[in-house]
């Protein structure tokens, strides 16, 4: 019986697993770097500790440190979110030694679907289909060339070791070859400490479909439908919507088999992700599975009402899935925005610095997974995500505009994030319509040297010229009043 | 006193554009002219954040809020925009100058005048307040930029003042 849970994380996820561990009646314990010090999922969990200097390795990448501090703590589990130690085998495998319950799938079926290649192989002996492509690593760059010539052109260099769009290389001419076998090589070395390469069939513009499965402990799996994340840059979803407009329900039942097929031949447990690309003539081919909750997990939820990391839990603790796949229903479309800490017109490079004013939008059918609040220090040692953005509609085109609703009363201030940017997409032709492939973005001139472009209202200037803070700059707050105290004025207890 | 109006000039760059903002002051609706185009507004202030604008007739909600350096961030229905102000003449809150200071504060939006807090012949410090007005609806302390003695207090405490209205000249005590 889980009473107590570690959460090995930060930022929006830390407080949506807080929220979640609540409600089933577990209390949530985080960790904190000094950098995250004031953040708010140290101030809404139950105890929280200290795991010392920012730096990832030092803290939350730091298996001693979580582990300790979970059993410091008195708690039965650990939950990893996502990123960090989620997809660790080895990680998983550490927290059950140590006694703990590890909130996510077993370390066995993390490292089989770790390991890209034999991922794919075992998927081929599942009859799940794959992306055209060898199913063993490179170990030369005359076999690379064999197999490249017999794939055809355009082909993608692959890490094995590990995915989230590191390690990867298109190569549309043999002469490409080699310096992308190396640089991949290199990429992969440095993210997963595993050099090991293969290489795959490049399809153009597919687009991205994944399906969300979840299996307890006792072999049920079901699937939850799919999420389509077509809209990406360097392989990082900007935009992701459920369900996906492509599939008929013949084709989603047949994904939704295949992505069970794929967490049963792993033995999976919990809740997973099996990603698939769609060609032009929908035939779909799995790309790889992530063995852990992910970031566009909410838009399975509102188009469900399930809550997927509720389920995470009730699964640790033993239970059986509380329906089966008939039992399973969807309603209207869901589209989800992230929220970055980055500048757009800056080659999308990390733009920390304080958040002088957070207010977030309250609409209903707007959903907000937010890690920030007004005067929150937004660092660079890691991911800098600020919020995600959630809008749910009766269909598509009611939800996209209902995003756009929420996104212009989203103010973030302080640090440039791509709000005007998703403005833009959300309102493009070729979105309304549908037309989304993993090139999106690049086909529509958004990654060139974006610019919010045409007119800026007066009004912005304005704002500037006749806006004073309360106590002026000059003062640098050493106004009359410097305690709050003294503010309130005198005043005494009582008669 | 002489109601003595200024007209008070900001400057600010947004990203690689310069824009300038001359606020001529004048009784509700206020008058401005932005990049050279005339602006009749109002303005209305909603706690310490939000502002309102109405401009012919059509109303725009903004968000503010000011940086360290003085570097203005403002939200207008999802665009984010950072301005960085070039101050030739002084805003009564200071933001960055650059140069030889006038020591001249001008109240950069009508108000009232709570609180005079200096004499002209009184000496002054660095950051020490000198008058305390009230400019929608909130209170706002101005402060001497530098040590420096009163010269003029052009003000007494109720007055209604307009944007760009001199409030209290000080003049530099060099070092």
């Amino acid at each position: 019986m889980i009473k107590k849970v570690l959460i090995a994380n930060r930022s929006e996820i830390a407080v949506r697993i807080i929220r979640a561990a609540r409600e089933e009646g577990i209390s949530p314990v985080t960790v904190y770097s000094d950098a995250d010090k004031d953040a708010l999922h140290v101030r809404l969990a139950d105890e929280s500790y200290n795991i010392g200097l920012p730096l990832a390795k030092e803290s939350y990448l730091n298996s001693e440190k979580l582990i300790t501090s979970a059993l410091k703590a008195g708690c039965q589990a650990i939950h990893p979110g996502y990123g960090f130690l989620s997809e660790s085998a080895v990680f998983a495998k550490q927290v059950e030694d140590a006694g703990l319950i590890f909130v996510g799938p077993l370390h066995s079926s993390i490292s089989a679907m770790g390991d890209k290649i034999r991922a794919r192989n075992l998927m081929t002996k599942a009859e799940v289909p794959v992306v055209p492509g060898i199913l063993a690593e490179i170990d030369s760059t005359k076999q690379a060339r064999k197999e490249a010539e017999k794939l055809r052109y355009p082909i993608l260099v692959k890490a094995a070791g590990g995915g989230g769009g590191k390690g990867i290389r298109v190569v549309r001419n043999p002469d490409e070859l080699e310096p992308a076998l190396e640089a991949a090589a290199r990429e992969a070395g440095s993210a997963f400490n595993d050099r090991r390469v293969y290489i795959e069939k490049y399809m153009v513009r597919p687009r991205h479909i994944e399906i969300q499965v979840m299996a307890d402990s006792f072999g049920n799996t079901v699937h939850l439908f799919e999420r389509e994340c077509s809209i990406q840059r360097r392989h990082q979803k900007v935009i992701e919507e459920a369900p996906a407009l492509i599939l008929d329900d013949a084709m989603r039942a047949k994904m939704g088999s295949a992505a069970v097929r794929a967490a049963k031949a792993v033995n999976y447990r919990g809740a997973g992700t099996v990603e698939f690309l769609v060609d032009e003539n929908r035939n779909f081919y799995f790309l790889e599975m992530n063995t852990r909750i992910q970031v566009e997990h909410p838009v399975t939820e509102m188009i469900t009402g399930l809550d997927l990391v509720r389920l995470q839990f009730q699964i640790a603790n033993g239970a059986k899935l509380p329906f089966s796949q008939e039992q399973i229903q969807r309603r209207g479309h869901a589209i989800e925005c992230r929220i970055y800490a980055e500048d757009p017109e800056n080659d999308f490079l990390p733009s920390p610095g304080k958040l002088h004013l957070v207010s977030m939008p309250h609409i209903p059918g707007v959903r907000v997974d937010s890690g920030i609040e007004s005067g929150l220090e937004v660092s660079t040692f890691y991911d800098p995500i600020l919020c995600k953005v959630i809008a749910w509609g009766e269909n598509r085109e009611a939800a996209r505009k209902r995003m756009i609703l929420a996104l212009r009363e989203t103010v973030v201030l302080g640090v440039s994030t791509p709000i005007s940017l998703l403005l833009e997409i959300l309102n493009h032709q070729a979105f309304i319509e549908w037309e989304t492939h993993t090139g999106f973005l690049e086909e529509h001139g958004f990654l060139q040297k974006f610019r919010p472009g045409k007119d800026l209202p007066p009004e912005v200037l304005l704002a500037a010229a006749v806006y004073q803070p309360r106590k002026s700059m000059a003062s640098g707050g050493k106004a009359l009043s410097s305690t709050p105290w003294a503010e309130i004025g005198s005043w005494k207890i009582g008669g | 006193m002489e109601d003595r109006r200024l007209t008070v000039e900001r400057i600010f760059k947004i990203g690689e554009k310069t824009h300038t903002v001359l606020l001529t002051g004048g009784v509700r609706p206020c008058k401005a002219t932005v990049d050279g185009k005339e602006i009749e507004y109002d303005v209305d202030r909603v706690g310490e954040n939000e502002l309102v604008f109405t401009t012919l007739g059509k109303q725009t909600r903004l968000f503010i809020a000011q940086g360290k350096g003085g570097e203005a961030y403002v939200n207008c229905e999802g665009r984010t925009f950072k301005l960085s102000p070039i101050d030739r003449d002084f805003g009564a809150n200071g933001g960055e100058s650059g140069g030889v200071s006038s020591g001249r504060l001008i109240a950069s939006m009508p108000g009232r005048i709570l609180q005079v807090l200096s004499q002209p012949g009184q000496e002054v410090q660095e950051n020490q307040p000198v008058i305390i007005m009230e400019s929608m609806k909130m209170e706002i302390t101005l402060t001497a930029l530098f040590n420096g003695k009163v010269e003029e207090v052009n003000v007494k405490v109720g007055q209604q003042v307009d944007a760009g209205a001199l409030l209290v000249k000080i003049e530099p005590i060099s070092k």
